[in-house]
């Protein structure tokens, strides 16, 4: 797969320097697109019509796309829309779900939260714990002192 | 005293929360409703998405496995939160790969078109179009495929990928361009 160092551009910016006929060449391709955001490299500088978006978008009905230039477009996506019906039907193999539960772990999930994120219950042994504990430091490190 | 037992569960008639309170009590089996709930159209994504029903599988598989691992943290709807743990897997394995073409069948399914001619124009487009879609960037082959192939609304896509309508709408404006530039020659 090719990678395009200029696939941040627009793609007129980016055969703005190329002489016509390389640009022909490269128009006739299909090529490969790396994975990313920016533009597609497509074979034409074809745009559909905003009126086929809308209605293949579910926002006009098909008559209005029927007739005149967009004629041609309307039967190339109820082609498209024909085949894709099929890939609505394709199911999970019936192995799959075996699989999957024979993977899992056998303990039930715990949920794992950092101690960060863990709620702190102050009850009262706790205080008067900690407390005893906070004094018996300090007192402690106060016979430590007095020692030395 | 006799223990009571669970009510055994049905895949109509329990909320996929309530299915989770009993994995999570420690009811694996249970774990078993949501795959046969949701494993479809999650997998036909994954399909769509890489182009081979083995990948596609094992997509679904380590989703599944990473769902029930982390089953505790579901915070929301379920099959919005696996949705987007098979979206990453596909995306990741996207990333990871670099090729030029992958097809896959799908000839186990019942044909509805009326002629064999007909049903061999399909065959070629649908080879053609995995082709053109799988030159696509991840991106806008995701929103495409969830668009035309699964039929959910700018709304419900918004939802689960986290991002606008109108930027999903772009997405899809920009993918139907682009594998009509590239199909038009051969079929418009």
């Amino acid at each position: 797969m090719r990678e395009d160092l200029n696939s941040d551009l627009p793609t007129p910016a980016r055969n703005a320097g190329k002489k016509p006929a390389a640009r022909a060449h490269q128009e006739r391709e299909i090529q490969p697109v790396v994975e990313r955001d920016g533009p597609v490299a497509t074979s034409s500088d074809r745009v559909l019509d905003s009126a086929v978006h809308a209605w293949l978008d579910g926002e006009l009905p098909e008559a209005a796309v029927r007739a005149g230039n967009t004629a041609k477009d309307v039967e190339f996506w109820r082609g498209v829309s024909k085949t894709m019906d099929r890939s609505r039907l394709v199911r999970t193999p019936e192995h799959v779900e075996a699989q999957i539960m024979a993977a899992l772990p056998h303990h039930a999930p715990q949920l794992i939260t950092p101690w960060f994120r863990r709620e702190f219950v102050v009850t009262p042994v706790v205080a008067v714990g900690v407390g005893a504990t906070l004094m018996a430091i300090a007192a402690a490190v106060t016979v430590a002192i007095l020692a030395t | 005293m006799k223990a009571t037992e669970p009510a055994p569960l049905t895949v109509e008639q329990d909320s996929d929360q309530l299915i989770i309170q009993r994995v999570l009590g420690g009811n694996r089996d249970a774990f078993r409703l949501l795959i046969s709930r949701y494993s479809d159209p999650l997998y036909r994504h994954a399909l769509c998405m890489t182009g081979s029903p083995d990948v596609a599988e094992d997509i679904l598989q380590l989703s599944f496995i990473k769902a029930y691992q982390h089953l505790a943290e579901v915070r929301g709807r379920f099959d919005a939160w696996v949705f987007r743990i098979v979206a990453n897997g596909c995306k990741d394995w996207l990333k990871n790969i670099r090729r030029s073409h992958l097809s896959y069948e799908e000839d186990d399914q019942p044909s509805s078109y009326a002629t064999p001619d007909e049903e061999l124009d399909r065959t070629e487009l649908r080879s053609d179009l995995d082709v053109a879609l799988s030159t696509l960037p991840a991106s806008l082959r995701e929103a495409f495929v969830m668009k035309h192939v699964e039929g959910r609304s700018y709304e419900e896509m918004a939802d689960l990928l986290g991002t606008t309508v109108g930027a999903l709408k772009m997405r899809v404006h920009r993918a139907r361009e682009a594998l009509q530039a590239l199909l038009t020659e051969k079929y418009a």
